[in-house]
């Protein structure tokens, strides 16, 4: 079956029902699908990642919690006021905003997100002032995700920092370098606006198409390119497995044998980002000691483990790409670098191409990974 | 006794299994789940490494087979616990309602429970402290001092069907669940052992965050306060229009997470407003986190009130991210089946099982603006914590 998001071309459009896919002359994607979804939506808008460096570290994530308020702080009072809510995410690739709620709310999602984008002034005690709850953050943030922001960092380097970023470096912003930043962010260039659910997918892609094509196309500005890692790594806090990208065979496999092993050893906790290059899957521990805890619920049995795993990954996936979140979810992060990416294509692919002996052989890597 | 949720009415308890019925013809799977109450004055920290054990297999099931057994869908068996309620849950394919009620009455009344497996639980609850926001919630007990023996007299109580509501929920026709389960909840023999008293265990506390709370009390749907208390539990504490957010980080900074809560209690939920603060700053205390409320609802007006409602609607239908009603610290009401079923449960256990979701909202629609600011200000005075 030839996909209709195949087909599609810069500057034109290609509608087959109920999806709808336009390609705006300042690059940014615009994708509405209507699904059934209990009479609800779920709109995702993301924008692409610029580099940071060590004295920016975290200027992106700072941004995100600034800008999610909106000029006059009214965006969540819109949205709440309609049953909906805000989420705003920082990732090492993207910035993402997303908004579900019942479907007579998605004219006013649109607007919330165009207050969010809107181009505006940063006052320099309301980035001092955000500072101080990123401080907050931090000391909420876990030791399993602390492990893993290490495990990145080690093993990619610049194209691995955390998220997160730095207080040392947030503390250095002011209101005209996230202004400047903003206008290096929120560009057409690596933007995708998408919906899904009970909605009209002509009518929400116009209304999407009015959100974005306002935006300046952005400079080319590519992030540090990610090398796979040939093999996993034990650190002293946390396991690495290298993930593959996320139309890898291998990616459900990988995801599979952390899923067996976590449903025997409930203290395990498994971190992992779908994304179109490849990453890593980290297992950390509440107890600080993962790999003794993966080595013991390996030695259970690896058959066992293997059927765990790989019904619980597929269990995932169908979940993910069975819910308007999971698709808009996995579409704004994907389809820049993944114009021809579908769930359901992606769903069927996985789901003929793993077989438990994949996950075993996944298991196996990972067995050799924590070997002391 | 059977409950069929469409029909669901009030309760006279009686000693048989309560069996509550949820049919969803459309749904993938079928769940199998029962909620128990701790007997009256058991030590908390014996009661969870109970039921951690719980999964180390039954007389019947090996570990092994269990955990394949209830992992048929990919949706592994849960047991949860808090100081006085467990939870155990199955997903199965449609047609495992007959080994879903095989496999639930088998943990609760058939527990494999030895020295070894109490030893084995007890060493890995301590090695496996709760986050921050998690321990707080369910005040996770200290473990060393729990004796095994404590377990064993717990587990020999487990199944007790006074105690003991099961749910099935799926595509099930009315009468599958009480039939699945028949006769599987025997009268138990008399316990040999005595239950310790409740100890006065230390709570684990983490040194980087502290935690400010005022709580409510138990909501209770045949008392009228417990409606405005409910949603001026929302306006406070359930989004980022709330009170919370805007006084207590947008306006001081204090924090960056703090929310309303429902905690689950054996008589019911509890509201609970809890914020979480870096230890290395200064200290505040939950009077003065009321002080910085209070103006925030002092000014409210009908939109707060309009928004307060459409947050509990969305909780209410298990779309909300930051859904307050928690099943255990680490599970907040969703729409997926299981929850929908845990919320029957719960509440039938609690003996409040008329309570449905529309119920409930349509109670919450009548509470006018003034009742709300004065259930807001009443929760202001409540109970206080610092911790």
């Amino acid at each position: 079956m030839l996909s209709s998001l195949a087909l599609v071309i810069a500057g034109a459009q290609v509608f087959e029902s109920p999806k709808l896919r336009l390609n705006l002359d300042n690059g940014a994607i615009v994708h509405a699908e209507q699904m059934q979804a209990g009479g609800r939506f779920s709109l995702a808008v993301r924008f692409r990642a610029v580099p940071e460096t060590t004295e920016t570290h975290g200027w992106r994530h700072l941004l995100e919690h600034l800008a999610a308020k909106g000029p006059a702080k009214e965006v969540d009072r819109l949205v709440e006021s309609h049953g909906m809510f805000l989420l705003a995410e920082t990732g090492r690739e993207w910035t993402l905003f997303t908004i579900s709620g019942p479907s007579d709310g998605f004219a006013t999602a649109v607007e919330a997100m165009e207050q969010v984008l809107a181009d505006r002034e940063y006052a320099d005690d309301e980035v001092r002032a955000e500072v101080t709850v990123l401080a907050e953050e931090l000391a909420l943030v876990e030791s399993a995700q602390r492990a893993s922001w290490e495990a990145w960092e080690t093993l990619f380097g610049a194209a691995g920092l955390s998220p997160f970023g730095s207080l040392e470096a947030v503390e250095r912003a002011d209101g005209a370098a996230l202004r400047q930043l903003a206008s290096r962010v929120f560009v057409g260039r690596g933007a995708v606006a998408t919906v899904a659910g009970d909605i009209e997918p002509r009518v929400a892609a116009e209304r999407m198409k009015r959100m974005l094509q306002r935006l300046p196309a952005g400079s080319p500005e590519p992030l540090a390119i990610r090398q796979s890692v040939p093999s996993g790594v034990a650190f002293a806090s946390t396991v690495a497995m290298p993930m593959p990208p996320v139309r890898d065979p291998g990616f459900l496999a990988t995801l599979g044998a952390a899923m067996g092993v976590s449903s025997v050893q409930p203290g395990l906790v498994i971190g992992t980002t779908p994304s179109a290059a490849p990453g890593l899957l980290t297992i950390g521990s509440k107890s600080g000691d993962p790999a003794r805890q993966i080595r013991k619920a390996i030695e259970e049995g690896p058959d066992v483990l293997a059927e765990l795993g790989l019904r619980s990954a597929k269990d995932w996936l169908a979940r993910l790409v069975g819910s308007a979140e999971g698709r808009t979810y996995l579409r704004a992060i994907l389809l820049p670098e993944s114009p021809a990416f579908d769930p359901d294509r992606w769903k069927q692919d996985m789901d003929l191409g793993t077989a438990r002996s994949d996950v075993a052989r996944a298991l196996a890597s990972l067995r050799r990974t924590v070997e002391p | 006794m059977t409950v069929a949720l469409a029909a669901c009415l009030a309760l006279v308890p009686r000693a048989d299994l309560r069996v509550v019925e949820f049919r969803d013809p459309d749904a993938r799977f079928v769940v199998v789940q029962a909620w128990a109450k701790a007997p009256e004055g058991a030590d908390p920290a014996a009661w969870r490494v109970m039921a951690r054990c719980l999964s180390e297999g039954t007389l019947e099931f090996s570990r092994e087979s269990l955990l394949s057994t209830a992992g048929q869908t990919g949706q592994p068996l849960l047991i949860e616990a808090t100081d006085e309620l467990l939870s155990v849950t199955v997903v199965l394919p449609p047609d495992g309602l007959a080994v879903g009620a095989h496999l639930v009455a088998s943990i609760l009344t058939q527990p494999r429970l030895n020295e070894r497996i109490i030893n084995g639980a007890v060493a890995s609850l301590k090695s496996e402290p709760p986050g921050a926001w998690e321990a707080h919630l369910d005040g996770t007990p200290d473990f060393s001092k729990v004796r095994a023996r404590d377990v064993l007299a717990l587990g020999e109580r487990l199944g007790n069907p006074a105690q003991v509501v099961v749910t099935t929920a799926g595509p099930i026709e009315r009468g599958d669940g009480s039939a699945a389960f028949s006769g599987r909840f025997k009268p138990r023999p008399s316990p040999s052992q005595p239950i310790r008293a409740q100890q006065a265990s230390p709570r684990l506390s983490r040194q980087e965050v502290t935690f400010v709370e005022l709580s409510g009390p138990v909501l209770d749907p045949a008392d009228a306060a417990s409606p405005p208390m409910a949603l001026a539990a929302f306006a406070l504490g359930v989004g980022k229009d709330g009170a919370m957010h805007r006084a207590l980080r947008e306006g001081r900074q204090w924090s960056y997470r703090q929310e309303s809560v429902f905690w689950p209690t054996s008589k019911g939920w509890r509201p609970r407003l809890v914020m979480a603060r870096r230890a290395s700053t200064e200290t505040v205390s939950p009077e003065q986190m009321a002080d910085a409320l209070r103006p925030e609802i002092d000014r409210w007006e009908d939109g707060d009130r309009l928004r307060a409602l459409a947050m509990a609607e969305a909780s209410l239908q298990g779309r909300l991210p930051v859904n307050p009603f928690h099943f255990s610290a680490s599970r907040r009401m969703s729409d997926s089946l299981a929850s929908r079923a845990a919320w029957a449960g719960y509440l039938e256990l609690t003996g409040k099982g008329a309570l449905g979701t529309d119920t409930f909202l349509e109670l919450l629609r009548q509470v006018t603006l003034e009742e709300l600011k004065a259930a807001a200000r009443d929760l202001m005075g409540a109970k206080a914590t610092a911790k």
